[in-house]
């Protein structure tokens, strides 16, 4: 495992909602006193060191719409909190359903979880619990906890493995520990998102989905595995917060709103479906992109291109179908004209493929895939 | 597969055995394929793949690998199909590169037709981060032989070793066969 790849399973870990909470009787954050605030501040700039492996790797989308809607929702959850510049919204290129926080109030959340998501509501309980982990210092009291238990260990500043054992798989009380952390996360986020106004009930729609995701969309992710190995007491624990609580939730859910502004992403995880080759969650992606964006070439071509490397031959005709509808939507875009070229030619067709290279060629004469298609070309001259 | 490789060559140092001196022609156990590695160059073979290096692999290495068409990849659900293009077999192995979370930064340089052991295929030529941020160049040669896949790929650290170890792995590129 190279170091960057270690200090993001690190941060990943020891960020993640499964180790950053407290406990259910302890809602009040610890007082700050001089002591305290200097670790705080060695915690604050490890998060910034860990953030810049996190921006320097390359996978960090900068999306300012989805940034700016999310920061609206999360100062719906708290107000005052955009204001107060109190948290940043972060998205990272990958499928997974996870979402961390670092305690300096940068929030990261997986473009797989905005885009597998259904609605706002879900969006503001996993924000809100989230933004419990920085609200309530959780990373610095399990910091605490874990001085307290081994007083000869100095933290891990500056060391090459910081907060060792802080992981999933440490000792049975910081496990614990962190199981209270967690559970003050889902309680005192629960409570936040139902004071905005959202249904109370998406929140378990949503833990079940994660629980029990479509065989289609299921990864072998570890990070993913390991995270939330909980996940059935927090479900039992949602439905406990419902029955208390469900009267004081609203109606809001937000659908729309929330499938517009998450539009991009849904097509970004699409095309990584595809990528990792997930063909019907990458169709189904395709598909929901094109329900909110019915005229978007990207959407028709993203969608051929499913068909078409799936592999399976009754699958061309829909995927040239879908190619067809992306050039008439965009007659200048190349791609799908290559694709139909490569569909044709492999069927023999060479008098159709090449007028497909040709033209994409003509619209766009630097394609990546240029070297190819001109061999294409040659031969279907030949 | 490949940090199965790196993994076991790093280990393989403190009892040197597994490792031998390469020369002369070399031909694959099922006699699928065969070339000329580097001369002084140490090889090291493992689960039909076969990787060489003269200053160790986190300098430079190069990987001759055959596979069957159905072999799962690692980090891609793809997998080649048979009367694949060149271009298609192609994208099956950018798709697991890219899938890749170790490859930090990844960036394709070039992606295009060429021959390998007499047969059409592609080359890629792409770079990444390693561990420690160091840039390292990949040049990756694939073709499909029937129900098999062979690569032969050159991987070095992108400054001290990529452009002196080229021509070391234009020769191995000019001398491989396919036979089958």
């Amino acid at each position: 495992m190279t170091s960057i790849r270690k200090s993001i399973f690190i941060l990943l870990l020891f960020f993640s909602s499964h180790l950053m909470a407290a406990c259910l009787h302890t809602p009040t954050p610890p007082a700050t006193d001089q002591a305290s605030l200097s670790v705080e501040e060695e915690l604050q700039a490890r998060a910034r060191r860990e953030q810049r492996i996190l921006e320097e790797s390359g996978s960090i989308i900068r999306d300012e719409e989805i940034e700016t809607y999310l920061m609206g929702v999360a100062e719906k959850i708290l107000p005052g909190s955009s204001r107060e510049r109190r948290f940043l919204f972060r998205i990272i290129e990958g499928t997974r359903m996870n979402a961390f926080a670092f305690p300096d109030g940068v929030v990261y959340i997986h473009c797989g979880m905005l885009s597998r998501m259904e609605n706002e509501a879900q969006l503001a309980f996993v924000l809100a619990h989230e933004m419990t982990h920085v609200t309530h210092k959780h990373a610095f009291r399990a910091y605490e906890k874990r001085r307290e238990q081994a007083p000869g260990w100095a933290g891990g500043f500056g060391g090459p493995d910081p907060l060792p054992g802080l992981g999933a798989h440490d000792t049975g009380s910081m496990d614990a520990y962190a199981r209270d952390l967690e559970a003050e996360a889902d309680r005192i986020g629960f409570e936040r998102a139902l004071a905005a106004g959202y249904s109370p009930g998406e929140v378990l729609r949503l833990l079940r989905r994660m629980n029990h995701p479509p065989e289609y969309e299921k990864t072998t992710d570890a990070i993913v595995l390991t995270a939330h190995p909980d996940m059935e007491e927090r479900i039992l624990r949602y439905e406990a917060f419902l029955s208390r609580m469900e009267a004081k939730g609203g109606n809001a859910k937000n659908e729309e709103v929330y499938r517009f502004h998450t539009r991009r992403m849904i097509l970004r995880t699409a095309r990584l479906d595809l990528m990792e080759g997930r063909f019907p969650a990458a169709l189904k992606g395709a598909e929901k992109y094109l329900e909110i964006c019915p005229f978007d070439a990207e959407g028709y071509f993203l969608k051929g291109e499913v068909y078409r490397q799936w592999g399976k031959w009754e699958d061309l005709e829909r995927a040239k179908k879908a190619y067809h509808r992306a050039i008439l939507l965009n007659p200048a875009y190349p791609d799908p004209q290559a694709a139909l070229g490569l569909i044709y030619f492999k069927r023999g067709e060479k008098g159709l493929a090449r007028r497909h290279f040709e033209t994409c060629l003509s619209v766009s004469p630097d394609v990546p895939e240029k070297a190819y298609i001109l061999g294409y070309l040659k031969e279907c001259i030949r | 597969m490949m940090k199965l490789l790196l993994a076991l060559i790093l280990l393989l140092p403190a009892c040197s055995g597994p490792y031998t001196k390469a020369g002369g022609l070399y031909e694959s156990p099922n006699r699928s394929y065969s070339f000329t590695p580097p001369e002084g160059w140490m090889k090291y073979k493992v689960d039909g793949s076969l990787l060489m290096t003269r200053d160790g692999p986190f300098s430079q290495y190069l990987l001759v690998q055959e596979r069957t068409l159905d072999k799962p990849y690692v980090h891609t659900g793809k997998h080649f199909l048979k009367g694949m293009l060149p271009q298609e077999a192609a994208q099956v192995v950018l798709d697991e590169m890219r899938s890749d979370r170790v490859l930090v930064g990844f960036h394709l340089i070039d992606n295009a037709p060429a021959m390998l052991g007499g047969l059409d295929g592609f080359k890629l030529l792409f770079s990444y981060r390693d561990k420690e941020g160091l840039v390292v160049k990949s040049l990756y040669y694939g073709a499909i032989a029937g129900d098999r896949f062979f690569s032969v790929r050159f991987t070095a650290a992108e400054k001290e070793y990529f452009d002196r170890d080229l021509e070391n792995f234009k020769k191995v590129l000019s001398s491989f066969e396919i036979k089958s």
